[in-house]
């Protein structure tokens, strides 16, 4: 599979230079399910959504249509798609294959017009394939059809991620999947990569080498679907001198591509209202901006990345500007609020760990990941570093709480 | 007073003092809440340049003006964006250049020379009506355009990387806004003088910024200022025959100094 991946796209495997094992790995892997898949597979008609760049190889390989699906991976006209359908309909088992950017809901389309359903095959997924807990579930055809399409793509995908300023690497071989409803916690020290990190995922710096995908896109291009919660409350945000009240502030979470005018209809300020009191901030919305206290400017500040219901929640060191007290009702709001929501939060504060996380990950320089909201005793030392037993910060850190970082006995 | 309000000259200067009044207001405030207000000082010296090519080649100054200054202020707009860290001394040697360059020209000119003065501190009471229409006309497109991208100039102002991710067209904002207060500049150069312009920029939009609730309040706030200090500055240029431009100036910068004095007072009370 690998040799034949190399031979027929030495340009496409160049791509994957930097996570070519994982990338061939991952090719292997979606082979052997493919072919159990098909062992396993019920007479009907089928949609199927592959999640992965080689797709087209696979098409070719298994002898699968691929003429139809091309132009269905470039957003079919009405009558590309009458014609697909057409196809469709003629054999009894079809196979489709489509990219990685197709739609689901056209799947869906030609899915209901088959009367067939739509099986998602998405190797680049956290927990494909060896996680016992998908247990082949994801893939068994119908296993989407409760909920008409069921897309086991993670909301974040990272692949062998290098970024360099000015030649300095900031961030060296990152790999990472955020799966969708996950929260995640980014730890790291300042000037680890965190925020480089961030500015990754929202498409304002390119990578120097390897792929970032978010929604199974390049970042930036559904900038929509993200609801940013920036670090700073100083700088700009800060001013003393912008009029500008809370309820404006969360308004301009509505911002998107090509909105223009000047008014807001009455529905937008309904829901910033909404976002308001779910952050337990109604009484600020006619207030200016720059009179709030730092945890009610921050409040205001996830109001506004709520109020668009994104899909992903981005929050850049939260607890920066906040006294304690103040920290840990954020907290609670956050616990809260986040849930259901795919959450990354950064912060170089471990309490953090506290505020209903389901994962953390530790930058500095490079990445570690762990599946639960504790900290492994390699993480602990990407942190802090490895001290001397006679340093007090050794001794510091093999006593911390079990609930924060594994004990050094299980580790 | 009144017997001036019979005077051509005189209903002249008081059209052209409430155009230029609604067009600082309004450009002002997006440039004062944007921190651009060095910038729009580069833009209106740099404009003498411009107002020096004109007569070196022999064109008309007005379109020429425009082009020369848009050019360079939409230079700068590129140098601030990019964020270096001797922005401001770039700006400041544009700013210097442009007008070295204007006077250079002027003095290659035969025949021709230029009263400097006339374009420091402008002319209010000699305005021709054509450049009363223009102004006119860039007002109309000022409103215009600023109701049609209210919300991205206000996302901009408060948190610019907050609304370059949600996708509002930042950059394209800023080149506009520069573009908006060059071409402002020009027009006003001929009405009031670069240094009236830049005073009736920054004095009144901050003055309004200060009270107002939103962005566009302060539009109309800094619009209202600019109105009174354009006629108080009249009626004292009229009344002790002063240089209008000057006067106009004279009363902002006295009402500037005494809002932020009254400012200075209620903190000490208030602590």
């Amino acid at each position: 599979m690998r040799d034949a991946l190399v031979k027929a796209d030495p340009a496409g495997a160049k791509d994957y230079a930097a996570g070519y094992d994982r990338f061939a790995a991952s090719c292997d892997a979606l082979d052997a399910d493919i072919k159990k898949l098909f062992a396993d597979l019920p007479a009907g008609k089928h949609v199927f959504m592959v999640f992965h760049p080689a797709w087209g190889y696979f098409a070719r390989d298994y002898g699968l249509t691929q003429e139809p699906i091309q132009q269905l991976g470039r957003e079919p006209g009405p009558k590309a798609m009458a014609g697909l359908i057409r196809e469709a309909r003629k054999d009894g088992v079809k196979v489709i294959f489509v990219e990685p950017q197709f739609s689901t809901s056209q799947a869906a389309t030609v899915a209901k017009a088959i009367g067939g359903t739509v099986v998602a095959i998405n190797p680049l997924a956290a927990d494909w394939p060896a996680s016992p807990a998908h247990g082949g579930q994801g893939l068994a055809p119908g296993a989407g059809h409760q909920q008409g399409v069921q897309v086991r793509q993670p909301v974040i995908a990272i692949d062998g991620l290098t970024f360099s300023y000015n030649g300095q690497p900031a961030l060296e071989n990152v790999n990472l999947r955020v799966a969708e409803g996950e929260r995640l916690a980014v730890l790291g020290p300042n000037g680890g990569g965190k925020t480089t990190l961030l500015k990754l995922i929202l498409g304002i710096l390119r990578p120097s080498a390897g792929q970032i995908r978010v929604f199974g896109d390049l970042p930036g291009r559904h900038s929509a679907r993200i609801g940013y919660v920036p670090q700073r409350l100083d700088g700009m945000a800060e001013r003393k001198d912008l009029p500008i009240t809370g309820l404006d502030v969360v308004l301009m979470g509505l911002l998107a591509p090509g909105r223009i005018g000047f008014r807001h209809s009455r529905d937008e300020v309904r829901r910033a209202e909404e976002a308001l009191a779910q952050v337990e901030m109604p009484q600020v919305a006619g207030r200016r901006f720059c009179e709030l206290s730092g945890g009610q400017k921050q409040r205001v500040f996830i109001a506004r990345a709520l109020v668009s219901e994104p899909g992903l929640l981005i929050l850049d060191e939260p607890t920066a500007n906040i006294d304690p007290q103040g920290r840990f009702c954020l907290y609670e709001v956050l616990s809260r609020i986040g849930r259901g929501v795919t959450t990354l939060v950064v912060s170089h504060d471990m309490s953090i760990l506290a505020s209903g996380v389901t994962a953390v990950a530790c930058v500095n320089g490079r990445l570690l990941h762990a599946a639960e909201p504790r900290l492994t005793r390699e993480m602990v030392e990407l942190l802090y570093g490895v001290h001397a037993p006679e340093c007090p910060l050794d001794a510091y850190l093999r006593r911390m709480p079990p609930d924060i970082a594994v004990p050094e006995m299980e580790a | 007073m009144f017997e001036a309000l019979s005077l051509p000259f005189m209903q002249h200067a008081l059209l052209a003092a409430l155009l230029a009044a609604v067009c600082c207001g309004v450009v002002g405030t997006l440039v004062v809440a944007n921190r651009m207000v060095f910038l729009a000082g580069g833009i209106a010296h740099a404009a003498y340049g411009g107002v020096g090519l004109a007569y070196f080649l022999a064109l008309p100054v007005l379109p020429v003006t425009v082009a020369f200054t848009v050019g360079a202020a939409l230079v700068m707009a590129a140098i601030t964006l990019r964020r270096v860290e001797d922005t401001d001394t770039v700006i400041g040697v544009l700013w210097a250049a442009g007008m070295a360059l204007g006077i250079i020209l002027l003095d290659l000119c035969p025949g021709y020379t230029s009263d400097l003065m006339s374009y420091l501190f402008g002319s209010i009471i000699t305005v021709p009506v054509g450049d009363l229409i223009a102004l006119a006309v860039l007002n109309a497109v000022l409103v215009a355009v600023t109701l049609r991208y209210y919300n991205g100039f206000v996302a901009m102002a408060f948190d610019r990387e907050f609304a370059a991710v949600r996708g509002a067209p930042v950059t394209m904002l800023h080149y506009l806004l520069t573009a908006l207060a060059a071409v402002s500049v020009v027009l006003l150069i001929r009405v009031a003088g670069l240094i009236l312009v830049i005073a009736l920029l920054t004095v009144a939009p901050s003055l309004a910024m200060r009270r107002a609730a939103s962005l566009g309040r302060a539009m109309v706030w800094a619009t209202a200022l600019n109105v009174l200090f354009c006629l108080a500055g009249l009626w004292l240029a009229y009344r002790f025959d002063l240089t209008s431009g000057a006067a106009i100036i004279a009363v902002a910068a006295t009402v500037f100094f005494l809002s932020l004095g009254r400012g200075v007072v209620c903190r000490r009370r208030g602590a």
